[in-house]
């Protein structure tokens, strides 16, 4: 059992200096979260009095290394002194730890786990923050110790200590770093270069009162003692933080079992309090309570005080323990320093510039090493350990909050077009308001409309067409007078098709041409077989066959005409047709055989009709008489179609499938004139002209509108 | 069913004529109330227009259709039906199998008239299109290259041959990418192309107008019938 040296601070501290105790994993917390923070050198929450404080490995290493026993420097620890850490450090820099180690000071105060402070002198290469540790701390009364039965210590080597295990601070308390002392606060004192260096998540608890300012002190020490500390047992506080302290509550120590660290009390568990750090670049969640500085938990182990031997372990335990913690390890972790990681950024504390110097000579020196080998590790690159080799990255036990990264190029481009593709959604979007006022006022254009195009059609029917000033005007370049010629070069006699392929919709379009053509065939004694590939054709033909034999009664039903009726199959039946006529016992729409008309006796099939008038409602029917009868059959075609149908015909006009056409309401009025009939189409000729026009101007006028509404709103925003 | 309307418009000459012609005014004017809106009347027009157009074509194909060509053909000369109508059962046992469609367990079977059908109507369809349409519309379109005496059928023929190929190219799409030649032809063909869509463009203008006239055309003849057959107001 080592001494306090009187020139430990921690060591000195008072004996009532209450210590925070925080209960580890599974256990309640031992009270509300206090601001109080271990000492470095001081013992373990319910170590017994002059237990030494449970040193850090890398204390043990300094101190290991300053001792003027050089036989009791540990090998690991001459090679840090031989490495980058030791060049940083210099060649005496160590020297003070080394003989802290040696001296290995018992502290004076009981209270939770502590950091032995090194006993050697302030070296004068130290970094600030060690030589601040120089300065005695007064332990305030709330920390005192816990009641936590100490484990038994026992006295062991230098060499068999862990390194987290040995006093590095063994220094009086005027020569003790800047780290150690803390003449303010309580508890544990951790140097402030070390809060930002170590990452410490090991939570303390105290009972009452508040943590002392330089725990970041103890936090570098332990730092430099164990720079395998798991990053479960550091942590580092933010800087507003530092007035915390936390103790880790150990578990009941039993013989041999003191100082063993179970993997559940690493766990970060409610209990236990993880430093704010972690959650630099989150929110840290509401079950997750407050760290408080690394350097300010008392790692936990052994009862109250930092053992200087490992704890006895069972096999079993040392099976659940990580690898560091089951036995020393000589010669490793000190040459290396504590592996930044990807976390480390949220646990880093301490500004570049108040870096301590021995860890930027880490950086110079690592990266002006000669080696000729790479680096097995790679460097940091966050954090105070940006560019130090060998860093290892920070693993968390604890779950982050996920951080949400930044888009790259070809993510923000996605989420340009996205955003430009909603952009122009809702630029054309109107308020609720405004969407409800439009329609509302489309809905009052449109009845406008409707209303003119309704009188344009109504008005001019009581007009007689000669004061409309429009009238009809024929002339023989227009479509209707090559139908007109088609059918006036039938001979009287002969025989024409009719196919009537309308409906009732189509009706009132193509009724007016189908009567008058009808009629003048009659009048011609064109004899007239009659069939539709629509039922409702047939009884159109039948009205219209009927209608022309009472106008001319010798114009009869089986001399002159026949219907056929329905041709079923559309496209295949007229297939057939034009592959073969229609047997004469097929019975009419009146039900008779064919055979009983004369008319319909075509043994050539449709090669003995003169010509095939097309009544064309849709251009379906148009279609299959095109692409199924006239490829196959040397008969020339003419047709009426409706308006609709008008583009379609054309083109079999102009490809001379179809020998000439007539347009719907216009051609029937037109082909009245032709013939000279007395038909009422006519009358509806100048409806039908002034509709036309007004629906012209209304498409001129709204065109003209909408040019002037765009030009209106692109002006702004050129100006 | 002629033994029934003479029936009952025989007392009434005329009668029947004149009935017809108030029930589709009436029907008329229904549908004209949807300028103010979509109200029951319109619906109730509506639902009659195509129930009545199902219902006659239904009746026609039954009366003329299954019952004059096929069965009564099948029960009435079943002495000798093996030997002159045989090939009556083909569209029997084709059409019987299609009813098997509304039988969720025996759908499958009915594959083999759809089959049929859809066969018939390919084959039609294509070699229609081929010689109905594909053949003539090339061969007039070849036959306007020559130049043609006059000045407007040298500008009409120009534009049919421009406006064909253009619009057959309007649909073709080219990466610009490969060889010089290539690019060349690909820069041609977007040009080109976009002059073929303008044409395409017009076309469907053309069409457009014409369905408008259509419509007015329906219009003014409904107009019509209603002062003239109806009201008798025009003369």
């Amino acid at each position: 059992m080592t001494e306090s040296n009187p020139g430990d601070p921690v060591a000195n501290e008072p004996a009532n200096q209450q210590k925070s105790e925080t209960p580890l994993a599974g256990q309640p917390p031992g009270g509300e979260a206090t601001s109080a923070q271990p000492t470095v050198g001081q013992p373990l929450a319910g170590a017994p009095a002059g237990e030494k404080a449970f040193p850090t490995a890398q204390a043990e290493a300094v101190a290991h290394a300053g001792s003027t026993g050089e036989d009791q420097v540990p090998d690991w620890l001459k090679e840090l002194s031989e490495s980058s850490v030791g060049e940083a450090l210099g060649a005496g820099a160590l020297k003070p730890f080394a003989e802290a180690i040696a001296h290995e000071e018992t502290p004076a105060s009981d209270a939770g786990l502590a950091i032995v402070e090194p006993a050697t002198p302030v070296h004068e290469e130290l970094p600030d923050r060690l030589k601040d540790a120089a300065q005695p701390q007064e332990r305030p009364a709330e920390f005192a110790a816990p009641e936590i039965e100490a484990p038994s210590q026992t006295e062991t080597s230098e060499e068999e200590l862990p390194q987290w295990l040995s006093h590095p601070y063994q220094m009086p308390a005027a020569e003790q770093p800047a780290m150690l002392s803390d003449t303010k606060e309580k508890g544990v004192v951790v140097p402030e270069a070390a809060a930002g260096e170590l990452p410490v998540t090991v939570a303390s608890h105290v009972d009452e009162g508040t943590p002392p300012s330089n725990t970041k002190e103890t936090a570098q020490a332990l730092e430099v003692r164990d720079l395998q500390v798991p990053d479960l047992l550091t942590s580092e506080p933010q800087a507003e933080q530092s007035q915390e302290a936390r103790t880790v509550e150990r578990k009941g120590t039993e013989p041999g079992k003191e100082g063993a660290i179970e993997p559940a009390d690493l766990t970060p568990a409610a209990e236990q309090e993880v430093a704010p750090e972690i959650f630099e670049t989150g929110e840290r969640p509401d079950w997750m309570p407050e760290i408080v500085s690394p350097a300010s938990h008392t790692l936990p182990g052994t009862a109250n005080t930092l053992r200087s031997e490992p704890p006895q372990l069972g096999a079993d335990e040392r099976g659940v323990l990580p690898d560091w913690l089951r036995e020393a390890v000589p010669g490793q972790g000190g040459a290396e320093p504590t592996p930044a990681g990807p976390g480390s950024e949220a646990l880093t504390h301490t500004p570049p510039s108040e870096m301590p110097a021995w860890v930027e000579e880490l950086k110079a020196h690592a990266s002006l090493a000669a080696t000729d080998e790479p680096l097995p590790e790679p460097a940091g690159t966050v954090g105070p350990l940006a560019g130090v080799h060998g860093v290892l990255p920070i693993a968390f036990s604890i779950a982050q909050p996920h951080s949400v990264s930044a888009p790259g190029p070809l993510q923000n481009d996605g989420g340009r077009v996205f955003e430009s593709v909603l952009t122009a959604t809702t630029e054309g979007a109107l308020s609720p308001t405004a969407a409800i006022a439009k329609p509302a006022r489309r809905s009052r254009a449109n009845r406008w409309i409707y209303l003119a195009v309704f009188l344009a059609a109504l008005i001019p029917l009581f007009i007689p067409s000669d004061s409309a000033g429009l009238g009809l005007k024929v002339n023989n370049t227009t479509p209707t007078a090559q139908f007109y010629d088609k059918i006036h070069a039938l001979a009287s006699g002969s025989t024409v098709l009719l196919a009537f392929d309308y409906d009732a919709g189509q009706a009132v379009e193509l009724n007016p041409a189908a009567r008058v053509i009808v009629r003048d065939l009659a009048r011609r004694h064109v004899n007239v077989v009659a069939l539709s590939t629509s039922p409702a054709g047939a009884q159109i033909a039948q009205t219209i066959l009927l209608e022309a034999t009472q106008q001319d009664p010798g114009w009869r039903r089986g001399d002159n005409f026949v219907n056929v009726g329905y041709i079923p199959g559309e496209e295949a039946g007229l297939r057939a047709l034009a592959d073969r006529w229609l047997p004469q016992n097929q019975i009419d729409f009146e039900n008779e055989p064919l055979a009983s008309s004369s008319v319909a006796d075509k043994p050539g099939g449709l090669r003995d009709f003169a010509l095939a008038i097309e009544f064309a409602g849709g251009d379906a029917s148009l279609r299959w008489w095109m692409e199924q009868v006239q490829p196959r059959q040397q008969v020339a075609f003419v047709a009426a179609v409706s308006a609709a149908v008008e583009p379609q015909a054309r083109n079999y006009l102009a490809a001379n499938q179809l020998a000439a056409f007539l347009r719907g309401l216009g051609g029937a009025a037109e082909y009245e004139l032709f013939s000279n009939q007395t038909g009422l189409t006519v009358r509806t000729a100048d409806a039908l002209s002034f509709s036309q026009i007004l629906i012209a101007a209304i498409i001129v006028i709204g065109n003209v509108v909408f040019l002037f509404g765009r030009l209106r709103k692109s002006a702004p925003n050129r100006s | 069913m002629d033994g029934i309307f003479t029936s009952l418009c025989g007392p009434f000459p005329g009668g029947c004529d004149y009935a017809g012609v108030w029930l589709a005014a009436l029907l008329t004017l229904l549908v004209g109330s949807y300028l103010i809106r979509d109200t029951f009347l319109f619906r109730l027009a509506q639902s009659l227009l195509v129930g009545t157009a199902i219902g006659y074509g239904s009746a026609v194909v039954l009366s003329t259709v299954l019952w004059d060509r096929l069965l009564m053909p099948l029960l009435a000369d079943s002495t000798y039906l093996w030997q002159n109508d045989w090939d009556l059962f083909i569209p029997l046992i084709l059409g019987l199998l299609l009813l098997a469609k509304l039988v969720p367990g025996w759908s499958g079977i009915g594959n083999i008239s759809l089959g049929y059908l859809f066969g018939v109507g390919a084959a039609l369809a294509i070699g229609g299109a081929l010689s109905g349409l594909l053949l003539p519309q090339l061969r007039t379109m070849v036959l306007s290259f020559p130049p043609q005496p006059g000045p407007e059928n040298w500008v009409n023929n120009l534009l049919i041959v421009v406006g064909a190929l253009g619009a057959l190219l309007a649909f073709r799409f080219t990466t610009g990418l490969g060889s010089r030649p290539l690019r060349v032809y690909s820069s041609l063909a977007a040009v080109w192309g976009r002059i073929g869509t303008a044409f395409i463009m017009v076309a469907f203008g053309a069409i457009f107008a014409n369905t408008v006239t259509a419509r007015v055309s329906t219009l003014v003849g409904q107009l019509y019938f209603l002062l003239h057959d109806w009201l008798g107001i025009v003369k």
